[in-house]
């Protein structure tokens, strides 16, 4: 009888754990951008006049970068920095002599893997998750 | 001799429950809902990072006047019972962010810094089904002035 009642507490509890949230969270912040970025198609002069896209602002590349944020504890607890972020855009910018980043647009959408991993591996309670982050722009120079 | 197969020669068929449960599981992660976060309408600069002008380290002291934390969410969440399922279903795009924006600037010499940009996306599972799916991304800043403000404080 005693292994009816362990067999049906275990059951439980594995039932309890399955049901939770895979997924994770990124945070950008930019701290080691040398160049300004906008996420508007305008940026300021030194004057603090503003410069808008088309007029004083003459874009001279596109800049994309694909980065996946990875997370655990029901994505809770982030596993990703984002200076590659701040890297690949310094390194866009001069690579274009540019000036500055405006229009940045960032896309995020969940991992595929999140589903994947929720079915079999749910039992656990630290289940990897991820988001899929595209990050663009338009890299500009003065007219 | 026929060409269907029946639910029964199906079911004899060995592994084919787990792998049906594995296909089920693998689509309803399968379909998108992203979220995008930009500022292209805005006709002011939304400054990101420590550099806030073009060829130039200069900071200007600004003095902020209120925060924002703006969210563009999508997301799909399903509950209820055994007789009744209710879903949300809840798609915002990335023009939230200039409505929010230009709601908030009372001052055309007003400065707006984001200091972080977020992302999220989580699926919340109960076995192999998958009721909430949750995609947002936003921003999280203030709307500063360059002169100072009676009830804001200095950055």
């Amino acid at each position: 009888m005693k292994k009816i009642y362990l067999s049906f507490i275990l059951v439980t509890i594995m039932i309890s754990l399955s049901a939770c949230t895979v997924g994770a969270r990124g945070h950008l912040n930019f701290a080691d951008a040398k160049y300004p970025i906008s996420l508007s198609p305008a940026l300021y002069d030194q004057n603090d006049n503003v410069l808008l896209k088309g007029k004083q602002l003459n874009v001279v590349g596109k800049f994309k970068y694909e980065k996946r944020f990875w997370g655990i504890t029901y994505a809770w607890i982030r596993m990703s920095g984002s200076k590659d972020v701040d890297e690949a855009i310094n390194d866009a910018i001069a690579k274009k002599q540019g000036v500055g980043l405006i229009n940045l647009a960032i896309t995020t959408d969940g991992c595929v893997s999140n589903s994947i991993m929720t079915f079999p591996f749910s039992i656990l309670p630290v289940i990897p998750g991820c988001t899929d982050t595209i990050i663009e722009g338009d890299i500009v120079s003065m007219k | 001799m026929s060409n269907t197969i029946s639910l029964n020669e199906i079911k004899k068929m060995p592994m084919m429950g787990p792998l049906l449960l594995f296909i089920v599981a693998l689509l309803s992660g399968c379909s998108s809902l992203s979220t995008t976060t930009t500022a292209k309408n805005m006709t002011r600069p939304v400054m990101l990072g420590p550099i806030q002008h073009v060829k130039s380290n200069k900071k200007t002291p600004l003095y902020k006047k209120m925060d924002f934390d703006i969210t563009v969410e999508n997301s799909i969440v399903t509950s209820g019972g055994q007789y009744q399922q209710t879903t949300y279903v809840t798609e915002e795009s990335a023009e939230k962010i200039d409505a929010e924006l230009m709601r908030k600037l009372d001052s055309p010499k007003d400065k707006i810094v984001v200091e972080t940009l977020f992302v999220k996306s989580a699926r919340a599972c109960f076995l192999v089904f998958c009721n909430s799916r949750v995609d947002y991304s936003g921003i999280e800043g203030g709307i500063y002035s360059t002169t100072p403000v009676s009830t804001g404080s200095s950055k």
